[in-house]
């Protein structure tokens, strides 16, 4: 991993990927009776007497999971959860990013499962300067299970709607966190420079940009600093991760480039650290004065750069948040109930931490996924074994057929039968 | 009246036939695996689970790629 990295935090390798896939491993362990148990459904008992009804979960079939190079080994190991406990076989299609952690696994898999259980494709197996991606996803799987960006989620769905596969989507967007008047600054900057600067901004939930009470700013900015100052003393000693390779930090930097050319005022969280190009360690820096033409405020930034808007009233910014797609996570820093119901209400994202980062997305007993252009479907605990499962309905026929008065000649018994019903349901 | 063979015919022709061999060979084993075996019990799936949880406690180090030489980035 830290070699597809350049350097990777070996910490945040351990506790974002290892800690949280073994956790979520032996947590579908404990829970899997209950989940694997069929379910009775009601049935109206004047209409179908000493039936049953029930929901039997079954596995699909054989699934595909394409994992992104963000993090690789939880974005492989949480949707394989889901998939093995529903009973299923997968397919793994690891990123172009990803090669030597890819081959790794391709050695140690085979010690753990059979191959025509669960198998792992490095994107270079698809051949000397070929793609694996745009092939794997046109294998017909019982499911296709995605994890990247909304464009190449829409290339995916529409490969599998070839056969009709259906798709869980884990897309990204542009998440944003609020910071509410009366909250602690220097507590919100804490928690929000914690999931900037967890794996250098490269997660789908991050923080994408923040909005502070007007004139507000200088004091987010330096709480930031001081933040930034105890925990990466020097950004180059490991601790803190590269950019993955030399187009994404390109592209950062074309974002930054745009950004300073249409007037934004860069300013450093780690003032006097410079990074180190070759290496693709990029300092985080907050944006002020950014505006909507600014690509830094179009794209999911995905990096170390967090623009800061300011507002006045509550109204604004959830205009603002529902005039663009929904995002993938939205944070709300307040401590106001009322204020928080009205952000939980009024907007709509894939999840939301409140008071905090990221924090929703490593419960197990919550599902994970966005909505709309942030993604489709969910995972995580029970509901990864529900989208890995077809929840197929099943009645069981009872000694007494009452159907049987309703067959024709529609006269006389079955006439009568139909007024019933209906007087019942007026 | 002789029982037909059970037809997996239709399952090969969905797989397009201009995908990689790996990939091809890799679906229809783990098709006719499936086939052989459509509900696994809680005692095999607890088992797949429990395998995934070795894989990843028993390769940490590897995983993480955390040898003392690597701790400080290296030139590329």
């Amino acid at each position: 991993m830290n070699r597809d990295f350049g350097c990777r935090s070996h910490f945040e390798t351990q506790f974002a990927e290892l800690l949280q896939g073994q956790e979520g491993a032996l947590d579908a362990i404990r829970r899997l009776p209950r989940w694997m148990k069929k379910q009775s459904r009601h049935l109206d008992m004047t209409q179908y007497p000493l039936a049953s009804a029930f929901v039997q979960p079954q596995p699909l079939g054989v699934v595909g999971i394409v994992a992104p190079w963000n993090f690789p080994i939880a974005m492989v190991v949480q949707p394989l959860i889901g998939a093995l406990a529903a009973g299923n076989r997968a397919m793994i299609k690891m990123s172009e990013n990803s090669e030597r952690l890819a081959r790794l696994l391709q050695e140690l898999l085979p010690k753990y499962f059979a191959a025509d259980k669960v198998s792992l494709f490095a994107d270079s197996d698809a051949g000397p300067g070929q793609s694996l991606g745009p092939l794997f996803t046109q294998l017909p799987f019982n499911h296709l299970f995605f994890t990247g960006s909304p464009q190449t989620g829409k290339a995916v769905m529409a490969n599998c709607a070839a056969n009709l596969t259906p798709v869980t989507l884990e897309l990204g967007g542009k998440s944003p966190a609020i910071v509410a008047p009366g909250y602690a600054m220097h507590k919100a900057a804490e928690r929000i420079l914690w999931v900037k600067m967890l794996n250098a901004g490269q997660i789908c939930t991050n923080v994408d940009y923040m909005f502070v009470p007007a004139g507000q700013e200088q004091a987010f900015i330096e709480a930031a600093q001081r933040i930034v100052a105890q925990r990466y003393p020097n950004l180059l000693n490991g601790d803190y991760t590269a950019i993955i390779d030399q187009r994404q930090y390109d592209r950062l930097q074309a974002m930054l480039a745009d950004a300073v050319a249409q007037g934004a005022q860069v300013v450093p969280l780690a003032p006097g650290q410079q990074g180190d190009a070759a290496r693709r360690i990029m300092p985080p820096v907050a944006l002020l004065g950014v505006h909507d033409g600014m690509q830094v405020m179009q794209r999911e930034i995905f990096g170390p750069l967090l623009p800061i808007l300011s507002y006045q009233t509550h109204d604004e910014v959830l205009r603002y948040i529902n005039d663009r797609p929904h995002p993938l996570a939205l944070y709300l820093f307040s401590d106001d109930k009322a204020l928080q119901q009205r952000y939980l209400q009024q907007t709509l994202s894939g999840g939301v931490t409140l008071n905090d980062t990221l924090l929703h997305v490593g419960q197990h007993s919550l599902p994970f996924g966005g909505v709309g252009n942030s993604g489709m479907g969910h995972y995580h605990g029970h509901e990864g074994f529900l989208t890995f499962s077809k929840l197929r309905p099943v009645f069981r026929q009872g000694p007494l057929r009452t159907v049987d008065f309703l067959m024709p000649p529609y006269r006389g018994m079955a006439r009568r039968m139909l007024d019933v019903m209906f007087w019942r349901n007026r | 009246m002789t029982a037909n063979p059970p037809n997996t015919a239709w399952k090969a022709m969905h797989i397009p036939a201009h995908l990689p061999a790996n990939l091809r060979d890799c679906f229809a084993a783990q098709q006719a695996a499936f086939a052989q075996n459509r509900y696994p019990s809680l005692q095999e799936r607890r088992a797949d689970l429990r395998a995934l949880h070795r894989l990843l406690v028993e390769n940490r180090d590897a995983l993480v790629c955390r040898e003392p030489r690597l701790r400080l980035p290296q030139p590329f």
